[in-house]
Formats: structure tokens, C-alpha cells, sequence
């Protein structure tokens, strides 16, 4: 089918909407409630309307299919006109306090606002331009309704930033199938919100603060802790880099996605370090380290779990166990606790990288050191809303100590780097501190969906069969299909995985395992759209071809580390030497293993 | 009669829920946290979900209303017979102000159309209806309905 776009000729399919036709010729419509991520619009911000042959008035380029014979125009005078108008009103039932936001010079709103030039505000009367009292009625009416919600862990909700978007409770419902979020009431009392205005209480995966336009939906701030730590002088502060976080730090300074060193290796690790460095931090560690030992402790159980034949409690219909779930997805887990208790026995018991490295700077890196672990602050610079949570769970501690004290997440060290007039681009490349700094390819494949999974493989394969992998791509697991499954034969015996993202996979899994449609063996879950890399507090915008440049960043640093093997890894060996003795043993089970809860409420 | 009661008078179809939420708004006088959890339990639907629609429609609380509420109808019909006067001369009278909470005995509120369209300014209070209220008559109607 043929379209005319401007008097140009564009061919489309049956079912595509004239603002994807747009999107994919490069041809630019504004637009603040669609998310590439999410299904086709709804048109409710009404900035993208168009002007076509087949309708008087203007429609929704997100809403309006194309057909045949259909001619648009994209930007006419009464388009634009329109645009403004919309935009100004919006603007009218924004906050507005740009100086002091979150999001200043990151906003969607804001930048429509520069691009239309939204300076009259018509609808808004200023103060000094209040002229009888019926107004200043209209300004309270606009506020009456303003939510603020600090009482959760990991997000902040402040619903005098909110346009009614949808995109928050799209992303709720769409991806994660979790629907916290409601919109609540109507017609100008709207308001995007939680049940009778309770704190939040989900997974915090953070999807809703990725896709909000505006800064109605953040991730907490947690700057301020991090530096009255750095502040303190008896306080030594120690912090921690994820995997994930060092492919996309660089977007946040306006590097395009995916860029990597001419080696293969992240583009700005060492800048990252240096500039953490400059803040203050004493000592900066890999989490990837923690990841290597993950994966190690993580293959043991497995190990553990295959030989016994028992591989945990499962569904009744089953006669030889479930398969072992990932347990490193904070979100993941939360899941689990909160909507399918009875697969808890499933779950690996391991802690997650960030609480392992929480938890080994506070004793074995403390006590090589002399040290007392109270006077370390241990911070994390995380890609997730969620990791927030897990490091204020009351099972994450080590004596009296939390694992990890801060996390934050990469959106909010940028914005501290940023108030601190620190651009990483400017500094001289730093190396991690080598007490618990060296990592493996297999501990970077962590950053993304599948990376578990193949990491696992590579020790565990190697483990059963006693003979060095000649190739270390397991190819079968890669990829971004949102359910993939494989088998994998070792000795004559099938590994059966499961690897998925996004909640609603997960769901669907479970419903297969639960219904005997499916057996697998070891299933690999990460709550955000292509694993860490599309975590809820990574750089905005982030969209399917934003993640895929990150994926391959992640695959070719793998595939440029000199160690590729967790269980190669240097470091791991001599922490099980010096400290912890076996993997799965007594002192690793103590410190790197955790209990979960059943925290359903029926 | 209870929350279980009601619900079991229904499937436990998404379509039913607005005639499950109009009964609890009829008997209980509100839909509270706790009946909108019934509710979202019943029907496997979230709460998020049942909310959004309780709090959509005008004709259902989600708050406990320990005022009395006087409502004014703001439909077009009736703003042209001036319905807004009658409110200011209830906002004199009472001493309130529209849609403000800040007096504890009374509430104005607006209402959108009740389909009476013909005989308005239509005032409500409580369940009971007034039809073509005038500004000079509503003292009448307040005195002896309050």
C-alpha cells in the first residue's frame, strides 16, 4: 500500500499507524505518550496530530491507521498551531519548576516547550498577572489534586509533573503485567496514581520512571546520602561499578549508545573510575567480580541440584522437581515473593552480585585491611530502581551491618557528576582497585538477557564433564526473543533452559511449568526488557534499537577479555583460597547465600 | 448486608464489576479500601484497576462522606438557567465555598447532568431531587431539608 507523506510517496503495511510509517522514513512528529516500547498510542497527549485528506479536523498520527489513497501533511500552519495549543496546555497543568527538577534539560515537555517556544502561557496566569479572583481559583484548582509518594525504597512520584501521559501505566501493565499503577478519577481531576493513594508497593522494577516524559515518575534521590558519606572524614567510602552500568554511562554525557573502544572494551570504565575517584570515593571495585563468584556458587547449586535429582520443590504433576530460578534480578525475586510463593524452594539461593561484593568488602576486604566494617559506606552504581530495595532488605546484612549502605543508579551519578561540574570526557583513565577489581567475560555477559545463563554454562559444563570448553559462545542462548529455551547435551544428559525478560514472559513461563507444558531445568528471569542493559534506571531514551547497540557492546567485551571463565577468574580463586574454602561450602553459605519470604497477601 | 454477599450475587466476570461496585456504593455508602479489595479478589482483576474505575465515575465515593453533600447540576441547560447563582446564594448562606472541604458540616459540589434537562437549575441533596430552584427559593429548600 501507498501512502503520501508531503506530497511523497511512502509504501506501509496493512495495520501501521501514520506515526510508525513517519518514525521509520525519518520523518519527525512530536509526540510525548508514545513509546516505541509500548503498543501503538492511545492519543492522549495530542502533540503528534497531522492533517489528512480524509477528515476534516486533524487526527492523531499514534491513533489513525493508514489506508489506501491517504495523503498527510505533517506541518502546516494549522498543525502547528494546534501543537502549540496542545502544549500549552499541558504546560498549564505542568509544575513547571524546571530550575529544580530531576530532569531539567532531560525532559520531553521541556524540550517541546523549547521547540515550539512556549513562552505566553496563556492558560497559566503568573502571579503579577492574576487579575480578578476567579483565576487565582483556577491556579488552586490545578494543584488541588498533587500526589507525592516518597515512601517506598526505590521511586518518587510527584504528580505535579505529570501530563496524563499513560505511558507509566502502560509500561505497568504492558511489560511487567504487574498494574500498580491506575489512572484515577477524570476529566481535569485525572491523576495517575496507586489505590487510595498508597505507597507504591510492585516489584520497583523502575520500567514506569524509564518511560515517564516528564519528572512525575523518578527514581529516588539518593546524591544527598552519598555526599554527607563522602563528606565525612571517618567514613571510608567504597564503591561499586555493575557490569551493565559502564556500556551505558556514557549516554548520559551524550555518547551515542553502544560505543565501545577500538578493543572491544567499555567505553568509559576507566573514565568512570577516575570520575568516582574525583568525587571522593576511597576505593572503587568491580561488581563484576561479585559476578564471577555468582556464577560459581550458582553452577555449585545447580551442580548440586542435578546430581541429587531433586532439583527443588515444584508443581505437584511433576515427579522430579522444578528447575532452579535465577535469583540475581532483585525485581525477579520480589515477584516471586509477592505472586507465585509456592516457586520460593525454586529460586537459587545465591545473593545477588551487588550483595555479594556488599557483603565480602565488609568482611574478607575489612579484615585484610583492618578495617572496621563500621566505618565503611558501601555504595553501588546500579541500572536498576530495584536494587535500592534489595539493599534495605532486613536478610542483607552481615553482623550488624547492611551489605550495601547506598545504590545508586546511573541516571543519578550523572546527575551528581553534573552538579559537581565533573565531565568524565575530560579525565584521565583510572583502573579498578585490584583487591576486588578483575573481572571475566563471562561476569560482563551479566548485563544483559541470556548472560547469566551462558556464563553459568561455560563453569557448569566445564564442571560436569572435567574437560576444557573448546567454544565459549553458546550461541542457542543468545539473541533477543523474549522466551527462549535450549537444550544442552552434556554427558549424555540434556540441560534444559529456559531464558526470558519482562515480567509478562515470566508469567507466561510459569503458567507453561505449572500447566506441565514445559520442564526445564535452569530458567534465567531478568524483569526489564532485555535483561540489566534495559534496566529501569538506566539513560533515557531507551528503545529496542538503544538496547541492541548496548547488547553488542556487551557480547564484543566479552569477547575481548583476556579471562573469559568465571571460575578462571584470579581474583575468585584467591577469595576461596584466603577466605571462603569451597564454593558451596560453609563460610560462602553464610556470606553469599540469602532466605526468602513469602510476602503474598493471600 | 455484607461485601461477600454482594459479590457472590455476581459472576466473577470482568463485566460485572460496576454493577458489584454501584451495589457496595448503594449499601455501604462508600467503596473503601477494604471493599475494593474484596472486590479485586473476587474478580482477579488489580486493585489499581478497580479503583480507577470506582474513582471514574462521579456517582461513587471512594472516600467515607460524613457531610452533607449538596449538589448542583453543571450541565449546560441548567448553567444557562443560571444554576450558579442558586450556588453562590448556597455558598452565602452556608458559609462555604465550592468544592472546598474546609467546612466540616456542609459540601457544594458540582454534578454533571442528571437528564432533567427541562425542569432545571436541578439541586440535589442527599438522593432527593429539586427541580427549577431559583436563587430566592433556595433558603426555603435549605431550611427545611438540612
Amino acid at each position: 500500500m501507498q501512502i503520501k507523506i508531503n506530497n511523497k510517496p511512502y509504501s506501509c503495511e496493512d495495520g501501521d499507524t501514520i506515526l510508525a510509517v513517519c518514525k521509520r522514513n525519518g520523518i519527525s512528529i512530536p509526540t510525548l505518550c508514545a513509546h516505541p516500547d509500548l503498543l501503538p498510542g492511545e492519543g492522549v497527549c495530542r502533540m503528534c496530530l497531522v492533517e489528512t485528506n480524509q477528515s476534516k479536523c486533524l487526527v492523531s498520527s499514534c491513533t489513525q491507521k493508514a489506508c489506501e489513497g491517504l495523503e498527510v501533511l505533517t506541518e502546516t500552519m494549522g498543525v502547528n498551531r494546534a501543537r502549540k495549543i496542545n502544549l500549552e496546555l499541558l504546560w498549564a497543568d505542568h509544575a513547571g519548576k524546571c530550575a529544580g527538577c530531576k530532569k531539567n534539560g532531560r525532559c520531553e515537555l521541556q524540550n517541546l516547550a523549547e521547540a515550539y517556544s512556549i513562552d505566553e502561557f496563556k492558560f497559566v496566569p503568573r502571579r503579577k498577572e492574576l487579575n480578578s479572583e476567579n483565576e487565582l481559583d483556577m491556579l488552586k484548582n490545578n494543584w488541588s489534586h498533587t500526589v507525592v509518594d516518597e515512601k517506598n525504597p526505590c521511586i518518587s512520584r510527584d504528580s505535579q509533573y505529570c501530563i496524563e501521559c499513560r505511558s507509566c501505566v502502560r509500561a505497568c501493565k504492558e511489560i511487567q503485567t504487574i498494574e500498580a499503577l491506575g489512572v484515577n478519577y477524570r476529566s481535569s481531576r485525572t491523576n495517575v496514581g496507586t489505590p487510595y493513594e498508597i505507597p507504591l508497593d510492585c516489584i520497583f522494577c523502575g520500567q514506569c520512571s524509564a518511560v515517564c516524559p516528564t519528572a512525575a515518575i523518578t527514581e529516588k534521590d539518593d546524591t544527598e546520602k552519598l555526599e554527607k558519606a563522602l563528606a565525612d572524614p571517618k567514613k571510608l567510602v567504597v564503591v561499586q561499578i555493575a557490569p551493565s552500568v559502564r556500556f551505558t554511562f556514557a549516554e548520559e554525557f551524550g555518547i551515542p549508545a553502544g560505543t565501545r573502544l577500538t578493543g572491544g572494551q567499555a567505553f568509559w570504565e576507566g573514565k568512570m573510575v577516575a570520575a568516582l575517584r574525583k568525587l571522593g570515593a576511597d576505593k572503587v571495585f568491580d561488581t563484576t567480580l561479585a559476578a564471577d563468584l555468582t556464577i560459581v556458587e550458582e553452577a555449585t547449586e545447580l551442580l548440586r541440584r542435578i546430581k541429587s535429582g531433586k532439583k527443588g520443590l515444584a508443581s505437584p504433576k511433576r515427579s522430579e522437581g522444578g528447575p532452579m530460578f535465577t535469583s540475581c534480578c532483585p525485581s525477579w525475586v520480589l515477584f516471586v515473593e509477592k505472586y507465585y510463593p509456592e516457586y520460593i524452594p525454586d529460586l537459587s539461593s545465591c545473593k545477588s552480585p551487588q550483595q555479594m561484593l556488599g557483603a565480602l568488602t565488609k568482611t574478607y576486604w575489612a579484615e585484610k585491611e583492618k578495617i572496621n566494617p563500621k566505618d565503611i559506606v558501601s555504595v553501588a552504581i546500579m541500572p536498576c530502581t530495584s536494587k535500592k530495595y534489595e539493599a534495605e532488605r532486613p536478610e542483607m546484612k552481615t553482623g550488624e551491618q547492611q551489605d550495601v549502605d547506598i545504590v545508586l543508579t546511573v541516571r543519578e551519578l550523572a546527575r551528581l557528576l553534573r552538579r559537581k561540574k565533573i565531565n568524565p570526557s575530560y579525565l584521565e583513565d583510572k583502573k579498578f582497585d585490584p583487591a576486588l577489581g578483575s573481572a571475566t567475560g563471562a561476569g560482563m555477559l551479566f548485563a544483559q538477557s541470556g548472560g547469566v545463563t551462558e556464563a553459568v554454562l561455560r563453569t557448569a559444563v566445564e564442571k560436569l564433564t572435567g574437560e576444557e570448553l573448546g567454544k565459549l559462545e553458546f550461541e542457542v542462548v543468545r539473541g533477543e526473543a523474549e522466551y527462549k529455551c535450549a537444550e544442552i547435551e552434556i554427558n549424555n544428559t540434556k540441560l534444559r533452559v529456559a531464558i526470558v525478560h519482562e515480567i509478562r514472559n515470566a508469567r507466561k513461563l510459569l503458567g507453561e511449568i505449572k500447566a506441565g507444558r514445559a520442564e526445564y531445568d535452569f530458567v534465567e528471569v531478568m524483569a526489564c526488557p532485555n535483561g540489566c542493559i534495559g534496566g529501569g534506571g538506566q539513560p533515557q531514551p531507551a528503545n529496542q534499537s538503544v538496547r541492541k547497540a548496548r547488547i553488542q557492546a556487551v557480547l564484543d567485551c566479552d569477547k575481548s577479555m583476556p579471562v573469559r571463565k568465571s571460575h578462571e577468574n584470579p581474583a575468585v580463586k584467591k577469595i576461596y583460597k584466603e577466605f571462603l574454602g569451597a564454593p558451596g561450602g560453609e563460610k560462602a553459605e553464610e556470606l553469599l547465600h540469602t532466605k526468602f519470604e513469602n510476602k503474598s497477601k493471600s | 448486608m455484607s461485601i461477600q454477599k454482594i459479590l457472590l450475587k455476581f459472576e466473577p466476570k470482568p463485566e460485572n464489576l460496576l454493577g458489584v461496585l454501584k451495589e457496595i456504593q448503594k449499601e455501604n455508602g462508600y467503596i473503601g479500601k477494604k471493599e475494593c479489595e474484596g472486590a479485586a479478589g473476587y474478580f482477579s482483576l488489580p486493585l489499581a484497576r478497580v479503583y480507577s474505575t470506582a474513582s471514574f465515575f462521579d456517582q461513587m465515593k471512594t472516600k467515607k462522606e460524613s457531610k452533607k453533600i449538596i449538589k448542583i447540576c453543571s450541565g449546560g441547560p441548567c448553567l444557562g438557567e443560571k444554576s450558579m447563582e442558586v450556588a453562590r446564594q448556597i455558598e452565602m448562606l452556608l458559609k462555604i465555598e465550592l468544592e472546598n472541604d474546609a467546612r466540616a458540616k456542609y459540601k457544594l459540589e458540582l454534578m454533571s447532568c442528571a437528564g432533567l434537562c427541562d425542569r432545571g437549575p436541578i439541586v440535589m441533596i442527599d438522593n432527593q431531587i429539586f427541580e427549577k430552584v431559583k436563587p430566592e427559593t433556595v433558603d426555603d429548600i435549605l431550611a427545611n431539608y438540612l
